[in-house]
């Protein structure tokens, strides 16, 4: 199918391109990457390239750092995944180097603090509308509501830290996953 | 030592980081309070990270790390990030194709977006509180207006232009 092996410097390549020129993040670079490295470079095919995606969102991490160690591993092996994902996080870096050093040497002047006063609210807001983008995907009902709920609860109120909530609801979701299933085979069997 | 202590954090968060940029957020907002990052703060480095190119979990961490121990925190932070992702994914390759049975997948992966819908609203919450949004009207309006204009799919950078613009001005 490939009739030729990309090199690494061309998979580190690609994918800093990509990420280079992906604003806001995420999934809004899905259209950009199809077409670089499915239908231009045919590293590989679109039905590919949707398994990818489905595999690069349920992992930890960025998805294009998924997506780049996935395809680069595809291509390469383990040097291929190694470049894909250095070049997809490299040029993030270094642009996120400057502002970070500019911002810190600017922020204390007064017109930069009126800017972020308005900025601070706005981004508040923006996050909430993955919430509710967040709340239509994932079909709650009456019977699960509980769940987010008792996520909520259990970090503004009682301030858990957020990491170990995540790790509890991780593990007690892999349990109850698995005693589902088990009920799931014994119904076909009998 | 700073630098391991970073190391650490990082890598549990990217271990953990499941559900996308803004779940990955509302874990590196907490740890970032035990490197003097109050909530506040915090924001900022989201509206910076918001402005600039690539995945919003990732260029926030390079700031954290910048903030906490300038910039080989930042390289560190970034680092230990993506580490184990990438450790993940090539495990998870080998695992997928071997056991994952198509239900359990879709059971496991439902339960979990509930959670990190969850997790997503309780940073609202806790990124509200932190700036008093009560207390001004104005931070309401700004609110509303950054929810609206994205909901409606206006790009994040044009909103955040607007809302800058506008806090310059009103605040």
């Amino acid at each position: 199918m490939n009739e030729y092996k990309p090199g690494i410097a061309e998979i580190f390549l690609v994918f800093a391109k990509v990420s280079t020129f992906t604003l806001g993040g995420g999934l809004a670079m899905i259209p950009l990457l199809h077409t670089e490295i499915a239908f231009r470079k045919k590293w590989i095919t679109s039905e590919e390239f949707i398994d990818f995606t489905g595999i690069s969102q349920s992992f930890p991490g960025t998805f294009i750092g998924n997506l780049a160690t996935v395809t680069g591993y595809k291509l390469r092996g383990i040097s291929g995944a190694v470049a894909g994902l250095l070049g997809a996080v490299f040029s993030p870096f270094l642009i996120m180097l400057v502002f970070a050093v500019f911002f810190s040497s600017i922020h204390h002047y007064p017109a930069v603090a009126k800017v972020f006063a308005g900025l601070r609210p706005a981004v508040i807001g923006m996050i909430g509308v993955s919430v509710v983008l967040f709340i239509k995907k994932s079909k709650i009902n009456l019977k699960n509501f509980l769940i987010p709920v008792l996520i909520i609860y259990s970090i503004v109120w009682q301030n858990f830290p957020v990491i170990y909530v995540m790790i509890s609801a991780l593990v007690l979701n892999m349990i109850f996953t698995v005693y589902k299933s088990r009920g799931i085979n014994k119904n076909d069997i009998s | 030592m700073i630098y391991l202590e970073l190391f650490l954090t990082f890598f549990k968060i990217g271990l953990f980081g499941f559900g996308g940029g803004y779940a990955m957020i509302s874990m590196i907002q907490d740890e970032a309070l035990k490197f003097g990052i109050q909530r506040a703060d915090f924001i900022d480095i989201i509206a910076v990270a918001e402005m600039t190119p690539g995945p919003i979990g990732l260029n926030v961490s390079t700031f954290t790390g910048y903030k906490a121990a300038g910039i080989p925190g930042a390289a560190v932070a970034t680092f230990s990030n993506i580490l184990p992702c990438f450790i993940l994914v090539i495990a998870g390759l080998f695992i997928l194709r071997k056991f994952l049975k198509k239900e359990l997948y879709n059971t496991f992966f439902s339960n979990f977006r509930l959670c990190v819908t969850g997790l997503v609203a309780s940073v609202v919450i806790l990124l509200g509180q932190a700036i008093k949004i009560h207390t001004d009207y104005r931070n309401i309006l700004f609110a509303l207006g950054g929810f609206i204009l994205c909901y409606y799919k206006i790009h994040p950078i044009i909103v955040l232009i607007i809302a800058g613009t506008a806090g310059y001005f009103i605040f």
